[in-house]
């Protein structure tokens, strides 16, 4: 019988080996990405998230705090963040993503400890054209190699809306703020 | 017994032998991997930070919903409570170190605040920086829980959840 199946044995743990070795080394997607809309929870490892709502703007204000003006636009997402797990997560990566480009956020995110939840801003400054299809993404990693949650989170804005909020909103001030811990009721 | 026999004997051996490696393996690095809280008695010295020899008491967890400072009173928030600790601890050589998680009976734990979480300065240090001689071997951590969690305290352990090892996670508990 090992004769007979002897060489689809070795195949099937060359296969193995093969995976074992491109998740060690990094090389697989260790992502497992979900999609959420405007208003829809999402759970990473032991808090959720969820987001709010969106503004643009050309001047920016953190906490009554005058931070800059740009020449291109500010995109300002609300988001809640709440930690009913049992520990929180210290490494989270906020970011966003536009006609296959990527945006980084100016502030990171505050994850509340457990128990409690905390409404916040996070900002992001692109030019006008990448607001249409505009996507957040939340990764929480866990503190060694593991599959990890991601939650894209497309903020729903079609080249219309986008045009149109240009055109109301671009001279806009955005007042964001870092919020406070509420305990979660 | 025959050939056709004694081949599928081999096979069952070879699978049952993958199998006790397979679980064995898996219980050893499920068992490294979640860390194991174990209370000491109350009052009693010992060294929870992992792989770091800084014996520690905890002299005692006072749950508050005000913190007093030199400034002014700093009220919790709705819902939630201070949770004051007070540990003493002798310091190695090259100095303290200390972060500890205030970890309740089902398994939440929550990381010291520091002095930016409130206005005005408490009279403890908020951190383990006294050396051998020198300074205050005392330290005051605090701690923001909400209130339906101060009935199931179970006291201070390390906050390296990432460590691996399959030693206990010793947990302070307080003095009386």
């Amino acid at each position: 019988m090992i004769r007979r199946f002897g060489h689809w044995l070795v195949a099937l743990l060359a296969c193995a080996a093969m995976i074992g070795l491109h998740a060690y080394t990094g090389e697989f997607g260790h992502v497992d990405a979900r999609r959420a809309t405007i208003g829809q929870t999402a759970r990473l490892y032991a808090s959720t998230v969820v987001v709010n709502g969106w503004s643009i703007g050309q001047v920016l204000y953190s906490d009554d705090a005058f931070v800059g003006r740009t020449g291109v636009i500010y995109l300002a997402v609300n988001v809640t963040v709440a930690t009913d797990g049992s520990e929180r997560s210290t490494s989270w990566k906020v970011g966003g993503e536009s006609n296959g480009r990527t945006f980084a956020v100016d502030d990171s995110l505050f994850v509340p400890e457990p128990g409690f939840q905390r409404r916040q801003d996070v900002v992001f400054e692109l030019s006008p054209d990448d607001l249409a299809g505009f996507t957040v993404t939340f990764l929480d990693q866990a503190p060694i190699y593991a599959y990890d949650p991601q939650v894209n989170v497309d903020l729903g804005i079609t080249a219309q809306d986008a045009a149109q909020a240009f055109d109301r909103s671009r001279y806009d001030t955005v007042r964001t703020t870092s919020g406070t811990v509420e305990v979660i009721r | 017994m025959s050939e056709r026999r004694r081949q599928w004997l081999a096979v069952a051996v070879t699978g049952l032998l993958v199998l006790a490696m397979v679980v064995g393996w898996g219980g050893y690095l499920r068992a490294r991997a979640t860390p194991h809280y174990v209370q000491v008695p109350p009052g009693a010295v010992a060294t929870p930070e992992q792989g770091y020899d800084m014996p520690m008491r905890l002299v005692s967890l006072t749950v508050t919903p005000a913190l007093v400072t030199n400034r002014e009173v700093n009220y919790a928030q709705a819902g939630a409570v201070w949770v004051i600790a007070v540990v003493d601890y002798t310091p190695p050589p090259e100095g303290g170190f200390c972060r500890l998680h205030l970890i309740a009976t089902d398994g939440r734990a929550w990381s010291s605040i520091d002095s930016l979480g409130y206005e005005g300065e408490r009279v403890l240090p908020t951190s383990c920086s006294a050396k051998p001689g020198e300074g205050t071997p005392r330290v005051e951590l605090i701690y923001l829980i909400p209130e339906t969690a101060a009935t199931q305290l179970a006291g201070l352990a390390s906050s390296a959840t990432a460590y691996r090892g399959t030693e206990p996670f010793w947990t302070l508990t307080p003095a009386g």
